[in-house]
């Protein structure tokens, strides 16, 4: 089903922020499965977007091709009007620069103590003294409220540590589109509550065009500026929180009553 | 179609199945060592990172490697001396060990130790980077896992094998001069025959041996690592595949490398 037209703006609406992100119809399949079956959506500069759905429908696999981790099978995928879908190697680690990626196991590196970790993107990409690199870490671990943790090993985390890390690791290189992969799955409620407040915090202080995947109803209408809902590998509806509420698809009625469940048993 | 047709079908449906696995698997394998052959070329080493796997697969096996190529060059020395003590030979030992230990048991063992050490190791390291994100997060941060991660393994496991290799070929022919002397043999026989058996050719292409042997095991364990898929379930069917799949090639390597050489 494709996803229901939105009214039109009014005349005299400001301009909309130029498009940081366009998915032009993408299929993507593995072996049998179709992962991705014609997605199309839009990110604007500045905006919290966020990609809902349940687990399985696609929304991850979706993240991924906006960083060229998967290339689809159709389709075209558009970041800073760059084709990221047919990039080369060389001119996709330039592009990839410009992003930073918070993943659902943060994927913080192992051998590396928490400093190492956030330094590591500007070891690599920065020409910077050494002691010019240790301040900025400084920097990034206190805007994340890791301070101090320089020397920790990521093993000795809890996972809303290591999710922190992850994202001051996604900020060292200042990018201006962060992509979270489920940045609150396994997190109880309250640790959940304060990394959805920091990834709002840093679009408000620095402004970066944010897209956040995520299953939870709760993240998702918390985050969202706007809201696009998946299920098996459609986009089945994309627009404001409230536009999602009030679309009336039956699949969404039914994943957002999920929350009102929750609610009532508690 | 036929009942029959069906039933022949099956068995060679899947054998083609097998044998297009196998060819998908050499052709990633071929392209990954393809990429790290053209940062090879490129000069873009990651310095630090090679130095750091030196020490983690040559420095760190050396005690296994001194054990096993001592107790090598023992039981050679023990077989071989019994035997030509009794026919008078024993003008041969200190050659057949030394040359023995020099052409095939100090590249072979030290390579099929290395591989179970270092192999699993890396296989293991790499998979676990694999299965947790940790392999993407190099690549959204830019850096590419072949040049970070395989060329500096491959790099150390080609400059340690060799090294290692030599260290099991001396503490071999002191392991079999000792035996060789404790049973009956004067050591001025020994080492007269190791000098008159044993040319420097001999040692250099044993070398040359240990160094594909290192190339091969780095290779299987970075391509298994890196292949690795669905936790840790895939971690630990890589690990034993790199295991497995190394040592098979070392000894159908090792026989092809003796028709070049000797």
């Amino acid at each position: 089903m494709p996803a229901p037209a939105l009214p039109a703006p009014p005349a005299d609406a400001p301009a909309p922020n130029p498009v940081v992100v366009a998915v032009r119809d993408v299929w993507k399949s593995f072996g049998a499965k179709t992962a991705l079956a014609g997605v199309s959506l839009e990110v604007r500069r500045g905006e919290v977007q966020v990609i809902m759905g349940p687990s399985g429908c696609g929304k991850s696999v979706l993240l991924k091709h906006l960083v060229a981790l998967l290339r689809p099978d159709r389709g075209e995928i558009w970041v800073f009007d760059r084709p990221v879908h047919a990039l080369p190697d060389g001119e996709l680690d330039a592009l990839r620069i410009r992003m930073g990626v918070v993943f659902q196991s943060a994927a913080l590196f192992d051998s590396m103590s928490v400093g190492d970790n956030v330094a590591f993107p500007l070891r690599r990409h920065r020409r910077l003294a050494p002691e010019t690199v240790a301040r900025r870490v400084a920097e990034l671990l206190a805007m994340v409220e890791m301070d101090g943790t320089e020397a920790l090993l990521p093993a000795a985390l809890s996972g809303g540590m290591r999710k922190r890390v992850g994202i001051a690791r996604a900020l060292a290189l200042d990018p201006a589109l962060i992509l979270y992969d489920e940045p609150t799955s396994g997190l109880d409620p309250l640790t959940a509550r304060t990394v959805d407040d920091l990834i709002l915090r840093l679009r408000r202080d620095l402004g970066v065009t944010s897209v956040v995947v995520t299953h939870s109803v709760d993240s998702a209408f918390r985050l969202a500026d706007r809201l696009a809902v998946m299920e098996a590998g459609r986009l089945l509806a994309s627009g404001t929180p409230a536009e999602i509420v009030a679309s009336g698809h039956p699949f969404i009625k039914q994943f957002l009553d999920t929350r009102a469940i929750e609610v009532k048993r508690t | 179609m036929t009942r029959r047709t069906a039933a022949l079908l099956t068995p060679i449906e899947a054998l083609g199945r097998v044998i297009l696995h196998a060819l998908a698997e050499a052709g990633r394998a071929a392209l990954m060592l393809r990429a790290a052959a053209g940062w090879l070329v490129r000069g873009r080493w990651e310095f630090r990172e090679t130095i750091r796997q030196i020490n983690a697969i040559g420095v760190d096996s050396v005690p296994i490697v001194l054990i096993t190529g001592l107790f090598a060059g023992m039981v050679l020395a023990y077989q071989t001396a019994r035997q030509l003590l009794t026919y008078g030979g024993a003008g041969f030992v200190g050659g057949l060990v030394g040359l023995s230990m020099a052409r095939e048991a100090a590249p072979v063992f030290t390579a099929i130790t290395a591989a179970g050490r270092v192999g699993a190791g890396i296989a293991a390291e790499l998979g676990a980077m694999n299965v947790t994100e940790q392999t993407d997060a190099l690549r959204v941060l830019a850096v590419d896992p072949v040049r970070y991660l395989v060329v500096p393994r491959l790099v150390a496991a080609a400059f340690a094998m060799p090294g290692l290799a030599m260290l099991a070929n001396v503490v071999g022919s002191l392991g079999g001069f000792l035996v060789a002397t404790s049973v009956g043999l004067s050591s001025s026989a020994y080492t007269l025959s190791l000098q008159q058996f044993l040319l420097p050719y001999d040692v250099l292409a044993g070398l040359v041996k240990a160094t594909c042997f290192g190339v091969i095991i780095a290779a299987v364990g970075c391509f298994r690592g890196l292949s690795a898929a669905g936790g840790a379930d895939g971690v630990g069917r890589a690990t034993t595949g790199a295991v497995v799949t190394a040592v098979v090639m070392i000894l159908v390597v090792n026989y092809f490398l003796n028709l070049i050489f000797f």
